[in-house]
């Protein structure tokens, strides 16, 4: 961040997620490991499949109203006033769009007609569209798609808007509802784990799936009251090396980038939220990449996504809630169900909730596509 | 102001029959591109095109890629699968469509190493895209900026999936623009203008123009806005009636502008689906 730049504060935030509505629910479920995965079905090949999944707690099925009514909440809590509610920037990160409804309409329409028509008016906007003219809402607004750093990219180029003045405020929004295709799409890529996520860990053997969304207000401003987070920067980067599987080498170039734009030293840095899927690809090149800009005095880490499931799209908002939230209460949650380290990424993660000390703090991002984002928050008086 | 270094447009008129891009694309680049969708194949023929006569793209390069519905021939194909066969999508199926796999693919063919992001808004994807390679905090000297739209076959599913007449013509397509901030003979200067939430405030931006510049009530304008920023005093003139669909029209006009243009300036409003007025302000050079 160049000297003299406008600082960038989140104002208000929370999460709806396995853990109930709130991020206060998330960040106690992360420091209890409190969550349950519900266990889906279906055939694959004609065999049937089970697999665990993370569904909203307390989800009635309405998620555009959910949606709407958190965003609103949060909007509220912001405590910002009409005309510059008006003109807040709207960011919305998503990976799979408005696949779900798509799928609810289809399979209803197929119930009719088996010769129905999937996905009519196809428009990859339309979250954002809605939810901007719900809430009566006239600056710019953006969907960004960048797989699993979709929100991640979204709370990124807020940030930016804000600190270049462009925005006042900006509504920062990441949601992922459940949906067919990517609980079966993660399955025939060999990526979704049948049995327990364990990030880091030798054992480890995919990912487990959840849904969820975060929304937040960020804003030129701190809030009234209650803990300040500062959005100091980040970075974004397209890693070429392989489509679904990240380079070490290029996950450090993009923690680079973001503590540069930061203008934070990798010794400063005092706790990561790791992207730590569970599978064997990421998790090993999350953790040579943290070597290779860390050193031997790795920070203390952890992944959350074995609580809350990877929320994909909207894990980079979701999960940055719920960190800041965890740290408020004085600790860095540990990883859940890691218990045997992998010798081949040399590192492991926290296995007890360690006391939080103060200093930025990095959260890393990775989607398909080489979509990295890295993130660097601080919190005042920390 | 963004520095347009090369400009390239593509655009196909789709018949019952769809052209055989991989085919184009392999004659292209001598690579034969596997596991891709029509949508990528498109993507990567128009970007490709652009970087070359632009003499090549900087490693730098960021690339903005803007759609209204990506891969939507995959996106049916794994809903269909789901929902209708009770089989899970292909697995290349699905990570196309998961990812902004169509920027990799270029970013990973041209070199580049700066972000790739894909952008949505209806109506107004482009400036979308526009409006984020403006800030300065994103760091990039150059970008690829493009807008893709796939055919959808058959053609008779597609219109009625768009509300489209049976005999609607429909266009699939692939814009591209690089931009480059230091580069010295422009072809052109692009500015997109913020959001205005009433046609009013869009006239107001038309009136500061340069004299000579054309002005188009274009994607998403109809009768009433042309009559109105007519009667305001602006010469504008609309897009032609009976014309082929495309969502991408904003972002071949503004190209075909670029590559041979035919006035001091083009300024083009668009109607965004939120329901704002986005003007595109394009300075010949």
């Amino acid at each position: 961040m160049a000297p003299g730049a406008r600082p960038v504060y989140l104002r208000a935030g929370d999460v709806l997620c396995a853990a109930g509505r709130g991020a206060a629910a998330a960040a106690e479920a992360c420091l209890q490991q409190s969550t349950h995965p519900a266990r889906i079905e279906f055939s694959s090949l004609g065999v049937p499949v089970q697999l665990p999944y993370f569904r909203i707690d307390g989800a009635r099925g309405a998620p555009d109203a959910d949606l709407l009514r958190l965003a609103r909440d949060v909007i509220d809590a912001a405590q910002i006033d009409d005309a510059r509610r008006r003109r807040m920037g709207l960011f919305l990160g998503t990976s799979s769009g408005g696949i779900a409804q798509h799928e609810h309409d289809y399979a209803e329409a197929v119930a009719r007609d088996p010769d129905a028509l999937a996905i009519f008016n196809p428009d990859q906007s339309r979250s954002a569209t809605r939810l901007y003219s719900a809430l009566g809402l006239q600056g710019p607004n953006f969907t960004l798609s960048t797989a699993c750093s979709s929100a991640a990219n979204a709370l990124l180029y807020a940030t930016w808007a804000v600190r270049e003045g462009h925005v006042d405020d900006a509504l920062v929004v990441g949601i992922e509802f459940e949906n067919r295709v990517s609980q079966q799409g993660f399955h025939s890529l060999l990526l979704a784990t049948r049995e327990l996520s364990r990030p880091f860990d030798l054992r480890r053997d995919g990912i487990m799936l959840g849904e969820g969304a975060a929304v937040a207000v960020i804003s030129r401003d701190p809030p009234r009251r209650g803990p300040v987070w500062r959005l100091r920067g980040g970075g974004t980067f397209c890693d070429t090396t392989h489509p679904t599987n990240p380079s070490a080498a290029q996950i450090a170039h993009t923690i680079r980038l973001a503590l540069t734009d930061a203008g934070v030293a990798a010794e400063q840095i005092g706790a990561i939220k790791a992207h730590g899927t569970g599978t064997r690809a990421n998790d090993l090149s999350e953790g040579l990449g943290l070597r290779e800009v860390f050193g031997e005095r790795v920070p203390p880490f952890t992944t959350i996504k074995p609580v809350l499931g990877h929320t994909l799209g909207a894990c980079g908002l979701l999960e940055t809630l719920a960190f800041a939230a965890c740290l408020d209460r004085g600790r860095i949650p540990a990883t859940r169900h890691f218990e045997q380290p992998d010798p081949e990424i040399g590192i492991a993660p926290l296995t007890a909730p360690a006391p939080w000390t103060g200093g930025p703090v990095l959260l890393n991002t990775f989607g398909f596509g080489g979509n990295n984002c890295a993130l660097v928050l601080e919190r005042d008086g920390c | 102001m963004l520095k347009i270094a090369a400009v390239y447009h593509h655009e196909r008129l789709l018949t019952e029959v769809s052209a055989d891009l991989r085919a184009e694309l392999q004659a292209l680049t001598g690579q034969a591109f596997r596991r891709i969708n029509r949508f990528i194949e498109l993507a990567i023929f128009g970007a490709l095109h652009c970087g070359r006569s632009g003499g090549g793209v900087g490693a730098d390069t960021a690339l903005y890629l803007a759609s209204e519905a990506p891969m939507l021939v995959d996106c049916v194909r794994a809903l269909r699968g789901v929902v209708a066969e009770g089989r899970p999508p292909k697995p290349f199926e699905f990570m196309n469509i998961s990812g902004n796999m169509a920027g990799f693919y270029i970013a990973q063919h041209l070199r580049m190493s700066g972000p790739q992001l894909a952008t949505h808004r209806k109506g107004a994807a482009l400036e979308a895209v526009c409006e984020l390679l403006q800030l300065g905090s994103a760091h990039h000297r150059r970008a690829l900026l493009g807008y893709v739209e796939e055919g959808v076959w058959p053609l008779n599913e597609q219109r009625v999936r768009l509300n489209l007449p049976a005999d609607a013509p429909i266009l699939e397509c692939s814009h591209w623009f690089y931009v480059d901030a230091d580069c010295v003979q422009p072809k052109a200067l692009l500015r997109v203008a913020p959001r205005c939430a009433r046609l009013d405030e869009a006239a107001d931006v038309l009136r500061q123009l340069p004299a000579g510049w054309r002005v188009i009530a274009g994607h998403g304008c109809g009768d009433a806005e042309l009559d109105r920023l007519v009667a305001a005093g602006i010469a504008a003139s609309g897009l032609p009636a009976q014309r082929p669909y495309s969502t991408g029209e904003t972002a071949g006009l503004i190209a075909r502008f670029v590559e041979r243009p035919d006035a001091p300036g083009l300024a083009h409003l668009s109607r965004g689906g939120d329901g704002g007025y986005y003007p595109v302000l394009v300075q010949a050079c």
